[in-house]
């Protein structure tokens, strides 16, 4: 039977330091379509445009809570002077995984009645992946 | 004069506009309109042309289609599969201005907004003027 992933399989690496309580990451890659189409055509026609990519991540706010993370997203660099415009980040399930330099663009504190407080950050991709393997 | 072919590219969107007639209005106190007609040929035509995202390669015809005419007295010259593309037979003669006496002449020179590495988009707008009356 083909080997499948599930959530347990999961993990995120920010700076190569890995990320503690990871519930949940999420990648979503588009390309934009540009359309080519004539006036001699009688269907649309497009070509690909650029290529994006955006997603978000949510952790569990532990004692060993992400604060370099939250540093990272509100580019605090006196509270962590290795933070820089883009965060190297590294989504992984089991030995497969994206790595690509993202600009955190957002951090979502919750606390909720009998709830854990999970932190939910967004990010957008920078440039290509720098590498991944599928 | 000599007559520019205008590179196979079939525009993204047209716009066209036959122009006018050479005349003057005398307008009366009592609101009455008299036309004096100086010809009977219209003039300034105009077309406006949009080539999005094609190659820079053909962007760059488009560009040297613009030198072509516009160095000398030439001017440009369009076909029913370029141009005109997509536009029914009876509408072809109006854009290609092979029904009256106007040539296609640059208005302004074309202008290329380049979209992604590779692409552009052109836009190009004529003017049909009178030669030769």
């Amino acid at each position: 039977m083909a080997r499948y992933y599930a959530g347990q399989d999961g993990s995120v690496e920010l700076g190569g330091n890995a990320v503690a309580k990871v519930v949940q990451w999420s990648l979503a890659a588009n390309t934009d379509a540009l359309e080519v189409t004539t006036l001699s055509e009688d269907v649309r026609a497009f070509t690909a445009g650029l290529r994006t990519a955006s997603g978000s991540l949510t952790v569990l706010y532990y004692d060993d809570a992400p604060v370099n993370l939250l540093n990272q997203v509100n580019q605090d660099t006196d509270a962590d002077a290795a933070i820089t415009a883009t965060a190297r980040l590294k989504l992984k399930f089991d030995t497969k995984f994206f790595e690509f330099d993202a600009v955190l663009t957002g951090a979502e504190l919750s606390c909720v009645v009998g709830e854990v407080m999970r932190v939910n950050v967004s990010y957008t991709m920078s440039g290509d992946f720098v590498s991944k393997s599928l | 004069m000599a007559a520019v072919s205008f590179p196979a590219l079939v525009p993204s969107s047209r716009s066209y506009a036959p122009g006018i007639f050479p005349e003057q209005q005398f307008q009366s106190q009592n609101g009455a309109v008299i036309r004096v007609r100086y010809g009977n040929q219209r003039y300034s035509s105009s077309l406006s042309l949009t080539f999005a995202n094609i190659t820079d390669a053909n962007a760059a015809l488009i560009l040297q289609n613009f030198v072509d005419v516009m160095d000398d007295d030439n001017y440009a010259e369009f076909s029913a599969s370029n141009v005109a593309g997509g536009a029914a037979t009876e509408l072809v003669p109006w854009i290609r201005e092979t029904n009256s006496l106007l040539k296609w002449k640059y208005a302004s020179p074309p202008s290329v907004a380049s979209v992604k590495p590779g692409l552009s988009t052109v836009t190009c707008e004529f003017i049909g003027e009178l030669e030769g009356v």
